[in-house]
């Protein structure tokens, strides 16, 4: 059974250790982005991709403050992440789905968090890793960010 | 891409948070004001709205593609995804709930005026498109209402795919 990330075991809200996990994603996804822009070789997909990268940066910016604000550790970027190792433009696109829909969880889990900032931030950045995953041409899940049972 | 630690989630394990199982805290919690039946919690009224928001727009999805005022396919696969939605939103309904919604909720404040569906020409794609980015923005609101996270991660979900709906319509 998968494990429901909408409280912890002991009840408690999910709230700090979702906020660092949304972090945890956005820089993977400044990282990933960042990597495609440079490696895409059509000027579409470079454009999108730094765009992208920029909206990752003004997330985890916000993220940060947020843990900031609330005493939370927040967790800073690792040296490196995992990229694909393909650099045409079907894997980098596939790749950018994956990093959207990392993101969708994570932000999915913020969004069951006792605090009404953090819940509404989760939902919103939901909506927006949903449309970036259409651009990047994913499907539309019926409940983006689940995983199908 | 492997599984963030912590963070999967199925829907069935979301749904099982009751919604009842908040509403002894919602009750405690309530002040004098009631601004709904004392026997329906807060979550279950946010809940209940979201129900009717999707009947409607299952209303008017059925009528746009049994009209033809928009790209079958497309219309067909975003209706799928509603009914999809409204079958989660009733599984989340307490168990002992009615299935309808009191009289005194149908006419709550701030309700808008219950739509005939059939009083109007069926939507096209532009006017769908409006109708799921309103929903988008009002799940916000509905997520960051509710006491219960499941049914929060619930909402926040179904207005992530509503964005998309919006995205896809204006793509026509």
């Amino acid at each position: 059974m998968n494990e429901s990330p909408a409280s912890t075991p002991d009840g408690s809200d999910p709230g700090p250790e979702a906020l660092a996990e949304a972090l945890s994603a956005e820089h993977a996804a400044v990282y990933g982005y960042e990597f495609v822009g440079g490696a895409a070789g059509d000027e579409d997909r470079r454009e999108r991709a730094l765009d992208a990268a920029q909206r990752h940066k003004a997330l985890r910016d916000t993220l940060r403050a947020a843990a900031v604000e609330r005493g939370i550790d927040a967790p800073s970027a690792l040296a490196s992440y995992p990229l694909p190792e393909e650099r045409g433009g079907g894997a980098l696109d596939a790749f950018a789905i994956g990093v959207e829909e990392t993101a969708a969880r994570a932000y999915l889990w913020l969004a069951a968090s006792a605090d009404t900032g953090l819940r509404v931030t989760g939902a919103r950045a939901l909506q927006e890793t949903t449309l970036r995953g259409l651009e990047w041409g994913g499907e539309l899940d019926a409940l983006p960010g689940f995983e199908t049972a | 891409m492997g599984q963030v630690n912590g963070c999967v989630i199925s829907r069935r394990t979301v749904l099982g948070a009751a919604v009842a199982g908040a509403a002894v805290a919602g009750l405690a919690a309530c002040g004098e004001a009631e601004w709904y039946p004392a026997d329906v919690t807060p979550d279950e009224y946010v809940l209940r709205s979201v129900i009717r928001d999707k009947e409607r727009m299952v209303v008017r999805y059925e009528a746009a593609i049994a009209e033809g005022s928009g790209p079958a396919e497309l219309l067909e696969r975003l209706l799928g995804h509603h009914l999809t939605h409204m079958d989660a939103l009733v599984e989340s309904l307490p168990e002992d709930a009615s299935p309808t919604a009191p009289a005194d909720l149908a006419d709550g404040e701030g309700d808008p005026p219950a739509e005939d569906p059939a009083s109007g020409a069926a939507m096209d794609a532009a006017g769908l498109r409006l109708l799921e980015s309103a929903a988008t923005s009002a799940r916000l609101d509905q997520a960051g209402s509710v006491s219960d996270p499941g049914l929060a991660q619930l909402i926040s979900g179904i207005g992530a795919c509503e964005a998309g709906h919006a995205y896809l319509l204006g793509r026509v």
